[in-house]
């Protein structure tokens, strides 16, 4: 084997030139696509991170049928306090969340006594919304990082547009359930920045101030949001989820409640989805690069030695081990532009975490990037590369393995 | 491996050539390279083959060596029946029996002149370490080339490539060694030391040396020489007697 | 030729003198519903698509061109509520906040098809043009343009009785005609005082399908009252003018 290598690298050092390029070219391949999967990667995360902590959660949990009238907020489409307990007991029992939080949607007009406009608003338990929305906190632009009972936080746009500020006191009227209409003084604690996609713009309010002035008699839920301690389990949780609550059924057998992920709510999923979509080509792009300048070499490389192939073939060097020899210079070509390509690559993504680098997304200014690349993710394009190296060199090293060795001899 | 074990009898001869015949296409056209030839070579000979480009001198040495296989008739090298091998099998048998000189010396390039003789003990047979250096080295001296040792065959003179090309031919302690045309790219002094290189070997190891030529003056060299024409074997002569080492 | 044309100019003239005058007729009309100013007794009910039926008691009260306020008295969760109408500005107080709070017309405060311009209306003269008046059988057809923009429909489609001189059908348009609600009056009812007038207008609305609202007149008196009374600061005691 050492042997093989020995000779591959000698041969290899033959065409210095050749050998630089083509290891030259799978090297700034594999550059790329490094800094690209750790750029878009990070991107990606903190994006992803950004809408779930900072609004939606990882999951939510509705009564069935209220996602699709999300829009209107409907009050009679909330979970009654007897199915929230089912829900919240089940919860409470699953070790993956870290912390869930019950909300109550509803729409209101938010009046400065002087104008008034309208407001979507969210009651919560401050302490539970906050282990859920980790990032909520982060959005408080002014005022307290908190929520007390008589308190609102409103959004940012509501703050400039009507030109209220934290300490000011307002009115949020709304209509119930039954159609009677309520209204309630709130003091402005906090302003809000938004966030992207649903629920970005709503306003915070503690729960039981909700319930009054919704004049709800007993508790009713809108939303139930989720935060899991790891988040890459999301998808198996949501299933996990779905299995245990589609067992329970109403009167009608119907099922109660309605599970969504986070990638069924916001939009940006498909903007996450897009990313792994260009990583997935660019790898492609880089198997396509290293295939064709491997296989490209490879032929060359054995075509100018035809009659070289004949001699060792005619002094008894059996089929196979032609082949591994051409395979082993494939390889080594391969993993000389693997090695320099980590090595480079790695070090481009270490000077751009030093150099802190800062992007807006949305309404959200100045978030700094943080290149991150998995070690795995370093392995996998690695022996993707490599193993391309040798698949592409296998046709030629196959055609120098059965050459015939009086052709071969007799070639110039 | 399903080598043929050769029986007690024929193992006098090296080389036992019945009606061999060779055909070829061109073509359309079917040639006959080779018209029934036969002839047994013994252990050890100094044999050349002679005649006039086209006579069917390399197609022989093609088959003697099985890199290529007779149309018709049979054809036992070291006592074994080369026909029936397959080419995994002919190249083992290559490897362990045969050692081969070419005309235009085919070393490899990126290999030193110690490194090229080395390669059959290492990529062809599988011989330890100490014991391969000392087979090389055995052989550098005895081809005058041990001070090249660590030069790279673009570093060294033609004549001085076929002695390293005798050498590996020999490394593997062959029962034969074929050389064909192995003079052609040679200067006559060069040549003729050449083959007095070859004709040591022979003393030494006892292999026997198969050679051919178109060369009148190369040929004198030979012990035993076999005329070729038109694929014919026209004739057979031989010199004094053989030297027994 | 002269006389000719003398002819045909005395008949342009003419015409216009048989005419209806169509701002003089809504002006009727406006008289016939209500006095400029007087106090009101309503019941309002929303019916929704399930059947199910909200009812609201709602005591109001006019002065001049554009006064209005008025006030819940049942049920228990919306006693206390009042409404103010000033022109074109609208409050709403809930005894709740304390201080009441600019609303638009549009906006609906007790939800159904009637809306707060609906509930606290102006004379229709007050707010509209008449671009054109025909006779149709027993029936006046107006169709009214807004004065401004601030008017909560741009355009109204009226039928009235021609005897009477009520509306039968009002059709509520936005500029480009667009339907957005349809006002049946209903009936007629004596209330005293020389007040002869529909007791109830039902509306629906082809944007809220399967809703509909109904306006029940229970009392309606002239009277007057001080400026005072439509002020902000009056709009927690209006339910003292009971």
């Amino acid at each position: 084997m050492g042997n093989l290598f020995k000779i591959a690298i000698r041969n290899l050092s033959r065409y210095k030139r050749r050998t630089l390029l083509t290891a030259s070219l799978i090297t700034i391949g594999v550059v790329f696509v490094l800094v690209f999967i750790s750029i878009s990667g990070s991107f990606k995360n903190m994006m992803i991170a950004q809408v779930t902590d900072a609004s939606l959660g990882h999951l939510q949990v509705h009564r069935k049928g209220y996602m699709a009238a999300i829009d209107s907020l409907p009050l009679n489409m909330n979970l009654r306090l007897q199915a929230y307990k089912k829900l919240e007991n089940l919860l409470k029992s699953q070790p993956e969340i870290e912390a869930f939080s019950p909300r109550i949607k509803f729409g209101g007009m938010f009046s400065t006594f002087v104008e008034t406009t309208s407001i979507r608003l969210n009651g919560v338990y401050p302490d539970q919304e906050f282990k859920t929305v980790p990032l909520l906190p982060s959005r408080i632009i002014k005022g307290e990082k908190s929520l007390n009972k008589g308190e609102i936080m409103i959004p940012e746009l509501l703050s400039i547009g009507m030109g209220v500020k934290p300490g000011d006191i307002i009115v949020i009227v709304t209509t119930n359930k039954d159609s009677s209409v309520n209204g309630k003084k709130f003091k402005v604690s906090g302003v809000l920045e938004s966030a992207q996609g649903l629920g970005g713009r709503d306003g915070y309010v503690h729960i039981e101030d909700a319930m009054e002035v919704l004049r709800m008699e007993e508790m009713e839920i809108s939303e139930v949001a989720i935060h899991l301690k790891d988040f890459s389990k999301e998808a198996a949780f949501t299933e996990k989820l779905e299995g245990l609550l589609e067992k329970e059924v109403n009167q009608k057998g119907k099922p109660i409640y309605e599970v969504h992920p986070w990638e069924k709510i916001s939009p940006f999923y498909n903007i996450a989805r897009m990313i792994d979509v260009m990583t997935i080509s660019i790898k492609i792009m880089l198997i396509a690069v290293v295939l064709i300048s491997i296989m490209n070499v490879m032929i060359m490389a054995v075509y100018e030695r035809i009659r070289e192939i004949g001699t060792i073939a005619a002094i008894g060097t059996l089929p196979r081990k032609i082949l591994a020899m051409f395979m082993m210079e494939g390889f080594s070509l391969g993993a000389l532009g693997v090695i320099i390509g980590n090595i480079i690559g790695l070090g481009i993504i270490l000077i751009l975490n030093l150099s802190g680098l800062s992007f807006d997304f949305g309404r959200q200014k100045g978030l700094i990037l943080k290149a991150t690349i998995a070690p795995v993710d370093v392995l996998i394009v690695s022996g993707i590369v490599i193993l391309i190296s040798v698949l592409a060199s296998l046709q030629p090293a196959l055609k120098a393995s059965r050459m015939e060795p009086i052709k071969a001899l007799r070639h110039v | 491996m399903g080598l043929v074990v050769a029986e007690n009898i024929t193992k006098i001869y090296s080389v036992v050539a019945t009606k061999v015949s060779k055909d070829y296409t061109a073509g359309e056209i079917a040639i006959r390279a080779l018209k029934e030839v036969s002839f047994e070579i013994e252990p050890a000979s100094f044999v050349s083959f002679v005649g006039p480009s086209g006579s069917g001198k390399t197609t022989l040495l093609n088959l003697i060596g099985c890199l290529d296989k007779p149309t018709e008739g049979s054809l036992r090298v070291a006592g074994t029946d080369v026909l029936h091998l397959d080419r995994n099998q002919s190249a083992s048998f290559r490897g362990d029996n045969i050692g081969f000189i070419f005309q235009d010396f085919n070393l490899i390039p990126v290999l030193t002149v110690f490194e090229n003789i080395e390669y059959p003990l290492l990529m062809v047979q599988k011989i330890p370490g100490g014991e391969r250096k000392k087979r090389v080295l055995k052989l550098l001296e005895a081809v005058g080339m041990i001070e090249q040792k660590d030069k790279y065959p673009d570093q060294i003179s033609g004549g001085q490539k076929q002695r390293v090309a005798i050498a590996r031919a020999l490394v593997t302690n062959p029962k034969l060694v074929l050389a064909d045309e192995p003079t052609a790219n040679l200067d006559h002094k060069t040549a003729f030391l050449v083959l007095e290189s070859m004709k040591k070997m022979r003393n030494e190891f006892q292999t026997t040396f198969i050679f051919s030529t178109h060369d009148q003056k190369i040929v004198g060299e030979a012990e035993i020489i076999y005329s070729l024409e038109d694929g014919e074997l026209v004739g057979k002569q031989a010199k004094g007697g053989k030297k027994n080492g | 030729m002269k006389k000719i044309l003398i002819c045909l100019f005395a008949l342009f003239i003419a015409v216009p003198a048989y005419a209806i005058d169509g701002t003089q007729l809504l002006k009727q009309i406006d008289r016939n519903l209500n006095p400029e100013s007087y106090e009101m007794y309503r019941k309002l009910i929303n019916v929704e698509p399930n059947g199910r039926k909200m009812e609201y008691t709602f005591f109001s009260v006019k002065k001049g061109l554009d006064k209005l306020a008025g006030v819940f008295l049942a049920p228990a969760s919306e006693k206390g509520r009042s409404t103010l109408r000033l022109g074109d500005n609208m409050w709403l107080y809930i005894p709740n906040v304390g201080k009441p709070i600019r609303i638009t017309s549009l906006q609906s405060v007790i939800g159904g098809v009637f809306n707060n311009a609906d509930i606290l209306s102006l004379d229709y003269a007050a707010e509209y043009n008449v671009e054109k008046v025909e006779e149709k059988g027993n029936e006046y057809f107006l169709q009214l343009k807004a004065k401004t923009k601030m008017v909560a429909y741009d355009r109204l489609n009226l039928w009235a009785d021609k005897n009477r001189k009520l509306p039968t059908k009002i059709e509520c348009l936005t500029e480009a005609s667009m339907l957005i609600k349809t006002l049946y009056f209903k009936e007629v009812k004596d209330f005293g005082g020389g007040i002869v007038r529909p007791s109830v207008i039902e509306t629906e609305s082809p944007l809220y399908k399967g809703y509909k609202s109904i306006m029940i007149f229970a009392k309606i008196k002239q009277k007057d009252f001080k400026d005072e009374v439509f002020t902000l600061t009056f709009m927690p005691s209006i339910e003292s003018l009971r």
